[in-house]
C-alpha cells in the first residue's frame, strides 16, 4: 500500500510543477468555467437553481481558493459537486464542498485508502522522510539530488496544503450512470466501466455542449494507465462510445491542461491503441519489458507533456503488466 | 387504470377505515417514522428516517394535502432539515406530493420523472367518480359503507380538482441507473434496483444501521403475490427479486410496504415460499399430466388459505404459470 501511496503522489508531484497551484480561469461560456489548479482541471456549470462543481483540486487548500473564484464567477449556491473518479488530484479538495450533494461511483473510501493508505498524511510525513534521507544519501549538488530536493520542496508544500485534510467520500455513490436536473439543465452522468480507473464517471451537459473527461482524456500529455487500476482495452471502447453518443459536444474538458473539442477523443484513443498495439507487439516478439521500454518510442507524441520524464516508459510498464496479468489469468 | 380503479372498490370497502386523520404517524423506533395516508383505495405508507446529517424522506404520496400533513408529522418527530426525499417508485400515491419538500433533493431511478407525466396523462378519474356518486346516492345516510364512499368520492374530487389545475409532478433531481447508495449523517441508504416489478422505476430502500427495509410495492403484506406469464410481474422475477431482497437485508427487524401494515422479514420469506412451493406442486402436476382444469382444483396451498386475496389470485396464478409452460 506505502508503495502505491509513494508511486502515487511522487508522480503526481512530479508532474505537477510548482507553478501549477496558481488557478487559471478559462471562461467556455457564460455559464461555465474551468479552473486549471492544483491537480487539474475543476469545471463549474451555472444553471438557474444553482452550481454543479466537477472535482475539487488536490488539497484543502487548493479547493478553498477555488471556492473563492467560483464565488466572483457566481453567487449561487453550489447545489452538486461530482467526482470524475477518486484520484486524490480530483476529489481530496471535497471537504470544502461539504454544504453540497457530493456524487462519485461507488467503492470510493476503499479505493482512496488501497491506493494513499489509511492515513495521508502520515503517508506524506513518511515520503518526506524518505526522502530526506534519500537526500542525505545522494550526491551533493547531481542531478539525483536536485530531483530529489525539488521533490521534498514539493511533498512539505503538499503536507501545508493538506493541512486539516479530511477523507470526504460521496454522499451518493452511484453503481451506473445517473442525471441530474437542475435550473433547466441536464447533467448526464456516464460510467462505462473501468478505463482510467473503475470509479471513472464522464459528465455531458447537453444544453451546453459540454463533456467532462476526468483522467480519460489527456491533452498533449502522456496520460496515465495505472498498472493496478487502469483497463486501456475498455478505456478505448468508452471513447469510442462517447465519440458516438456525445458528438454534440463543443467543449471538452481532458482531466488536466486545456480543454478542446470533441476530436481530441480521437486522437486519445488512436495514442491508447498505438501504445496498446506497440507493447502487444514487443511481447508476442519475445522482448524482455526492459527491452520494449528502451524500444518503444512512439515519437510522434515526443511533444507531449512528460514524454522526456519518463512517463512513456511508465505507460508500457503498466500496460506490460495489465497484459501480464490477463495473460495470466486465462 | 380505470378498470384498476373500480376493481379497487371491493378492496377499498374492506381495507379503509375513514377518519378525521388522513396522515397518521407510527414511529418504528426513535429515528424511524412510518406515515399512513388513510383516505382513498388503500392505506399508503411513506416514511421518514432521521439522521445526524437530516431527515431523509421515502416516498410522497399523491395529493399535496398529505405530503403537507405528513411534512407536519415529521416536525412534530424531528426538528431536523428534510435533505433528501427518495421516490420508490413512479406512481402518483407515492411520488405526486414531491413539490411540498421543495428544500429536499429528491432521487429516483432512471425515468421515473417521464413515468409520473405519463400516470397524470394516463389517469382518468371522471368515470370512477361517476361511479362513486351513484353508489353514495344509494348508500344508507350515515352508515359506515356511506361514509367511506363519502370518503373516497371526496379523496378522488380533490386528486380530479389538482389534476385538472394545471398540475405538473415534480421530477427527481437525480435518476440513477443501476443501484446507488446515499451516505448522510453517518446513515446509509442502499437503494437496491429490482429491475422492474410493480412499475418500470421499482426500487426497495434499506437502512442496515435502523435494520428496516423499504418495499414499497414490490410487496404486499398478507396477500399472495399475483404474477403474469406476458407482462410484469413474471413469477421468475419476482422470485429472484425476493430472493435478493432477503439476501441483502434479511437482517431487517422490519419491513415497510408501501400499502398495509408494517411487517417483518418473514412476511417477505411466505411470499417467496408462495412462489416456490406452486412452483413446485405445480411442476408435479404438469409432470403428472394433469391438465390446467385438474391442477387449478388440486393444487392448493395450504400455509397461505388464510391469506386475504388467496381466492382471487391463486387460481389466476395457475393459470398464468401454465401458460408459460406452454409457451
Amino acid at each position: 500500500m506505502k508503495y502505491l501511496f509513494t508511486i502515487s503522489i511522487a508522480l503526481i508531484l512530479s508532474f505537477v510543477p510548482a507553478t501549477a497551484q496558481e488557478i487559471t480561469e478559462h471562461r467556455l461560456s457564460d455559464e461555465v468555467i474551468v479552473m486549471e489548479g492544483r491537480g487539474g482541471n475543476m469545471t463549474v456549470v451555472e444553471t438557474e437553481a444553482g452550481l454543479v462543481v466537477l472535482d475539487t483540486f488536490m488539497t484543502p487548500a487548493s479547493a478553498r481558493k477555488a471556492r473563492k473564484k467560483i464565488e466572483a464567477f457566481s453567487n449561487k449556491p453550489i447545489r452538486y459537486v461530482i467526482n470524475t473518479h477518486h484520484h486524490a488530484d480530483h476529489c481530496f479538495g471535497n471537504q470544502v464542498y461539504s454544504d453540497a450533494v457530493i456524487i462519485g461511483f461507488k467503492n470510493f473510501v476503499e479505493r482512496v485508502q488501497t491506493r494513499y493508505g489509511k492515513d495521508i498524511i502520515k503517508a506524506i510525513k513518511n515520503q518526506i522522510s524518505e526522502l530526506e534521507s534519500k537526500l542525505d544519501a545522494a550526491e551533493a549538488g547531481s542531478e539525483d539530488a536536485k530531483k530529489i530536493e525539488g521533490l521534498l520542496e514539493s511533498s512539505r508544500q503538499e503536507l501545508d496544503d493538506f493541512g486539516d485534510f479530511v477523507l470526504t467520500p460521496p454522499d451518493l455513490s452511484l453503481e451506473g450512470g445517473a442525471t441530474i436536473l437542475l435550473g433547466g439543465k441536464t447533467i448526464k452522468i456516464l460510467h462505462f466501466g473501468r478505463g482510467h480507473t473503475d470509479t471513472d464517471l464522464v459528465i455531458f451537459v447537453p444544453e451546453e455542449g459540454l463533456l467532462v473527461m476526468g483522467d480519460l482524456l489527456w491533452n498533449r500529455r502522456i496520460s496515465y494507465i495505472d498498472a493496478v487500476e487502469s483497463d486501456p482495452l475498455n478505456w478505448m471502447r468508452t471513447l469510442g462510445e462517447l465519440i458516438k453518443n456525445c458528438s454534440s459536444a463543443k467543449h471538452v474538458v481532458p482531466g488536466h491542461s486545456h480543454v478542446s473539442g470533441i476530436e481530441l477523443l480521437s486522437t486519445q484513443r488512436t495514442y491508447l491503441e498505438n501504445l496498446w498495439n506497440a507493447v502487444k507487439t514487443a511481447r508476442e516478439t519475445g522482448l524482455t519489458l526492459e527491452q520494449a521500454k528502451q524500444e518503444i518510442k512512439l515519437e510522434q507524441y515526443k511533444d507531449y507533456m512528460y514524454y522526456d520524464r519518463g512517463a512513456l516508459q511508465l505507460s508500457i510498464e503498466n500496460c506490460w503488466k495489465i497484459m501480464e496479468r490477463s495473460s495470466a489469468s486465462n | 387504470m380505470i378498470g384498476t380503479l373500480c376493481s379497487a372498490l371491493v378492496l377499498f370497502l374492506s381495507l379503509t377505515h375513514p377518519g378525521t386523520d388522513e396522515v397518521t404517524a407510527q414511529s418504528i423506533n426513535e429515528n424511524v417514522l412510518v406515515l399512513t395516508v388513510t383516505k382513498g383505495f388503500w392505506q399508503v405508507n411513506g416514511s421518514a428516517v432521521s439522521t445526524d446529517g437530516g431527515v431523509i424522506v421515502i416516498d410522497t404520496f399523491n395529493l399535496p394535502d398529505f405530503a403537507l400533513q405528513a411534512k407536519r408529522k415529521i416536525r412534530e418527530f424531528t426538528d431536523k432539515p428534510i435533505r433528501y426525499v427518495i421516490n420508490s417508485h413512479c406512481h402518483t400515491d407515492h411520488a405526486f406530493g414531491n413539490a411540498v419538500f421543495d428544500d429536499a433533493v429528491i432521487i429516483g431511478h432512471s425515468k421515473c420523472g417521464e413515468e409520473l407525466i405519463g400516470e397524470l396523462e394516463r389517469i382518468k378519474l371522471e368515470d370512477p367518480i361517476r361511479s362513486f356518486e351513484k353508489m353514495s346516492a344509494t348508500a344508507k345516510p350515515g352508515s359506515e359503507k356511506a361514509n367511506r364512499i363519502d370518503d373516497m368520492l371526496d379523496f378522488l374530487r380533490r386528486l380530479n380538482t389538482l389534476f385538472n389545475s394545471g398540475f405538473k409532478p415534480t421530477p427527481p433531481d437525480i435518476e440513477f441507473e443501476n443501484a446507488a447508495i446515499l451516505s448522510v449523517g453517518g446513515t446509509t441508504f442502499e437503494l437496491i434496483y429490482t429491475g422492474p416489478v410493480h412499475s418500470a422505476t421499482d426500487i426497495a430502500i434499506y437502512v442496515p444501521k435502523e435494520k428496516v427495509l423499504f418495499t414499497s410495492d414490490l410487496f404486499h403484506p398478507d396477500s399472495i403475490p399475483a404474477f403474469k406469464a406476458d407482462t410484469m410481474p413474471h413469477p421468475t422475477r419476482l422470485r429472484k427479486v425476493f430472493k435478493l431482497l432477503l439476501e441483502s437485508c434479511g437482517d431487517a427487524n422490519y419491513v415497510v410496504p408501501g400499502h398495509g401494515r408494517i411487517c417483518s422479514i418473514s412476511d417477505l420469506k411466505a411470499q417467496e415460499a408462495y412462489l416456490t412451493e406452486l412452483d413446485a406442486a405445480l411442476q408435479k402436476a404438469w409432470d403428472s399430466g394433469l391438465s390446467l382444469e385438474q391442477a387449478k382444483s388440486k393444487v392448493h396451498l395450504e400455509d397461505f388459505l388464510s391469506y386475504d386475496n388467496y381466492k382471487a389470485v391463486h387460481q389466476a396464478n395457475i393459470e398464468e404459470w401454465w401458460k408459460i409452460k406452454k409457451h
